[in-house]
């Protein structure tokens, strides 16, 4: 355990060292700001159509009906912050444990780390931490930058908080499947290009592919939050591919439940929100798996 | 074990496909022995100290380390080693001194501060605690990765090809530096090379190992004496050599 805490040190030190790190890092906490800014930045156009609209009714000697949009919620303005977490956040995920699998082998240490009284177990375990404090503080970060944007642009009450954090809690899980793969498919292939395009591909599998093909193609099914909630789904093929394809299109299990905690699904959500999260969580268990299987294979001597 | 010997390896084998990296290997290394491990490359050496530090699993047969079992109690050994691999590295974009902290801590030592600084002392390296590892020349890399292997204050010490890319000045110097820690500190060297003038001038006992197999070992007293002076152990290494790739 102790050598876990000092891998999982390391790990967090050299990850912050990185300049690929830190560009994505970057980039990504200015998404953050923006989706504030743009979420409130629409909202607030909305309200000014509803103003000028009622001021001319009341001019008019009209009484103008109440806003329809007073009661829309306030953490609605982070909307756009669920598609960037499955975007750049994923990049994020997997460049972070690509380069904690990657680390020892690119140094040429593999063999010096593991002729030290350090066991396979130990290491994983202080990979594992590293990674996961590392992707924590990223969200916290996030969730920071939301929070102050958010209340710079409307008032939230404490539920609200709540659910941000959440949020970035469940956030936190998703992007951890991410790392994970990105993590044990460093240690498993011998051409690193190869090894960065596995995780990549099944990053684009699961943010694009498999939306498109769970929505049956309805036209912005990866980049929209939530399924859609009129039923476009006519034909029966289409049905029969959704049926076949939902239950494996983690993206979207994410999003519905990230559109639930943040409390800006309009009806309850199409599907189970049980599914939605045991999904999500056995995504990350499969991933986590996965990573032990790599390393209890890891060759020692190879590098 | 007979606690003579620090280093006990019995019938220790390893076979990659059908071919014997080390085949039968019986050694033993008695304690505050340099011990050089001669032989052509490809001969097994590389795998041998693999196998002796943990790192590779045998086909068959088993060796005691510091009076610990490799197969069964690996930690302990581990514990107990140094290691250098060939061509040494440590990571890069970190400091000396973060280095030697981190495999220090790894090694079991909590606060290693002032041991890194009293090693670095030994080794007349103090001067580049805090460069980063990837700006330093090879047989300054060499030092600090000797450092690394020290700190714990092995039982044994490793070495594979420990003069491979090194000037004369650095070998000289490592040889020095090697002499001097099996003398203070009684550590048990054992240090793999195809080099016999490596052997010759600084090893007490060898081995020679030919195609996975122990040649010859004796302590370098005995192997001058019953070859008269180098130039003929060469001419005797080089002809069993021979022998060996006619076959
Ligand atoms: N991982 C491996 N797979 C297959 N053959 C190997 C492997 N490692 C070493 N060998 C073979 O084992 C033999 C001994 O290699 P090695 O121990 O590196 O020799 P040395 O260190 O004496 O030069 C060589 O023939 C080498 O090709
Ligand atoms: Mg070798």
């Amino acid at each position: 355990m102790k050598n876990s805490v000092t891998i999982a040190r390391h790990e967090i030190q050299s990850l912050f060292r990185e300049r690929t790190f830190i560009l994505l890092l970057a980039v990504f906490a200015a998404m953050t700001l923006a989706s504030a800014y743009i979420g409130w930045s629409s909202q607030h156009t909305i309200d000014q159509v509803y103003i000028a609209a009622a001021e001319q009714m009341r001019q008019s000697g009209k009484v103008a009906p109440p806003s329809p949009f007073a009661d829309y919620p306030h953490l609605a303005l982070l909307k756009n912050m669920m598609i960037y977490i499955t975007l750049i956040g994923g990049l994020l995920a997997i460049s972070t444990g690509y380069a904690a699998g990657m680390r020892e082998r690119k140094a040429g240490v593999v063999k010096l780390l593991f002729s030290r009284p350090v066991g396979k177990e130990e290491f994983l375990l202080g990979k594992l931490l590293g990674i996961a404090f590392v992707l924590a503080a990223v969200m916290f970060l996030d969730a920071a930058i939301s929070l102050v944007s958010s209340a710079a642009l409307v008032s939230l009450n404490v539920q609200d908080i709540i659910r941000l954090f959440s949020f970035y809690g469940f956030s936190w899980v998703y992007l951890l499947g991410f790392a994970l793969l990105g993590f044990s498919s460093a240690l498993v292939k011998d051409d690193e290009v190869v090894a960065l395009l596995i995780p990549i591909i099944f990053w684009v599998a699961i943010t694009f592919v498999l939306p498109e093909l769970a929505s049956a193609l309805y036209p912005t099914g990866s980049l929209n939050p939530t399924l859609p909630q009129t039923d476009i789904l006519q034909s029966p093929t289409l049905q029969t591919i959704h049926g076949a394809v939902y239950p494996f299109s983690i993206s979207e299990h994410y999003k519905e439940t990230a559109a639930t905690i943040l409390n800006i699904n309009a009806d309850a959500p199409v599907h189970s929100g049980i599914l939605n999260i045991v999904t999500t969580f056995c995504w990350m268990l499969l991933c986590l798996a996965g990573s032990s299987i790599a390393v209890r294979s890891f060759d020692k001597t190879r590098w | 074990m007979n606690p003579q010997f620090i280093i006990d390896v019995r019938s220790l084998s390893k076979k990659y496909g059908d071919h014997f990296a080390v085949d039968s290997l019986n050694l033993k290394v008695a304690e505050g022995e340099i011990f050089g491990f001669l032989g052509h490359n490809g001969a097994g050496k590389t795998t041998t100290v693999n196998m002796l530090t943990t790192l590779l699993q045998p086909t068959s047969g088993s060796a005691l380390v510091a009076g610990f079992d490799i197969l069964r109690e690996g930690v302990e050994v581990r514990k107990r080693i140094g290691y250098l691999p060939e061509n040494v590295q440590l990571y890069d974009s970190m400091s000396a001194f973060e280095n030697l902290e981190y495999f220090a801590k790894l090694s079991g030592i909590s606060k290693p501060g002032e041991r890194i600084l009293q090693v670095l002392d030994f080794l007349d390296a103090a001067g580049y605690r805090d460069k980063k590892m990837g700006t330093l020349s090879k047989g300054m890399r060499q030092r600090i990765g000797i450092a690394q292997a020290i700190l714990h204050e092995p039982k044994v010490l490793f070495l594979d090809e420990p003069t491979s890319g090194l000037d004369p000045f650095g070998v000289k110097q490592l040889r020095g530096t090697l002499l001097r820690l099996n003398k203070e500190s009684g550590m048990t060297i054992f240090m793999n090379t195809h080099l016999l003038s490596e052997v010759t001038k600084m090893c007490s006992t060898i081995g020679v190992l030919s195609h996975g197999k122990l040649i010859h070992a004796d302590s370098l007293a005995n192997t001058m004496r019953r070859f008269n002076d180098e130039s003929s152990l060469e001419q005797v290494y080089l002809t069993i050599e021979e022998g060996r790739y006619e076959k």
